[in-house]
């Protein structure tokens, strides 16, 4: 449907564009077209809602705050993620 | 200037979440904000774009920049609450719209889109209707003209009327 519509993004495009949104960095073109694509898309709204929510938590969570068991799990996990590299 | 402002339930801004006070006082971008930034509203010929669940008449003040789908202001206030607005008899508008393009061109993307839009909310069918448009009249620019009719729709519904 996507395809028809002129100068509208598709949601892949806006999962892209979603980062940059948040953070300002937009063009003032590109994020009207963003948020008039948000207007009608329920998807795209809950991406948004989600990464918005994302960043808020991951914000306030210091290495301090980690429970010695978190901290030994996400250090695994970098260090399987860089063996995979 | 008055103009339009779609907000969500609650005097809500969809995109920032800033609730509006219904009290008629005045909101100002913050000083010295890029372009852009300032407070976004609708002349009657935007309104389909950004259709949302509540409608105001709002007061603009302060040089007005006006673009291609929205205007910008630095200071505005909520004058009215718009409660004739009936998303489900704009709904049906597009569903009869979107009827007509699939009797007109019977294709089966077309009728594709008069089934589909019957199970969406405002602002999806608004968008529907404007794709089925382009389906049933081979243009681009079919887009924008669906949206400029279902603003004159809802001018019409709503006897709403520019004021400067």
């Amino acid at each position: 449907m996507s395809s028809r519509v002129p100068d509208q993004p598709t949601c892949r495009e806006i999962v892209e564009l979603v980062t940059d949104y948040l953070e300002g960095r937009l063009s003032l073109d590109a994020r009207t077209r963003l948020e008039q694509h948000l207007v009608y898309c329920d998807w795209c709204r809950v991406y948004l809602e989600q990464i918005r929510q994302t960043i808020r938590v991951a914000g306030s969570v210091s290495e301090a705050s980690l429970s010695p068991q978190a901290r030994e799990d996400l250090v695994r996990l970098f260090r399987d993620w860089k063996g995979k590299k | 200037m008055i103009a339009f402002k779609w907000l969500s339930r609650g005097a809500i801004a969809p995109f920032t979440g800033f609730r509006w006070p219904i009290d008629g006082s005045w909101v100002s971008a913050p000083k010295g904000s890029p372009a852009g930034s300032g407070i976004h509203a609708c002349r009657i010929a935007d309104l389909a774009w950004w259709i949302g669940e509540e409608l105001w008449r709002v007061d603009l003040e302060g040089p007005i920049l006006e673009r291609e789908t929205q205007i910008e202001a630095p200071r505005a206030r909520l004058l009215e609450h718009v409660t004739a607005w009936n998303p489900a008899a704009f709904v049906q508008a597009c569903v009869a719209r979107t009827e007509a393009f699939a009797a007109e061109s019977p294709t089966a993307e077309l009728a594709e889109y008069a089934d589909f839009i019957k199970t969406l909310d405002a602002p999806t069918a608004s968008f529907v209707a404007s794709v089925a448009a382009v389906a049933a009249r081979g243009t681009k620019q079919a887009f924008a003209e669906e949206r400029a009719w279902q603003a004159r729709w809802l001018a019409r519904a709503l006897d709403l009327r520019e004021e400067s």
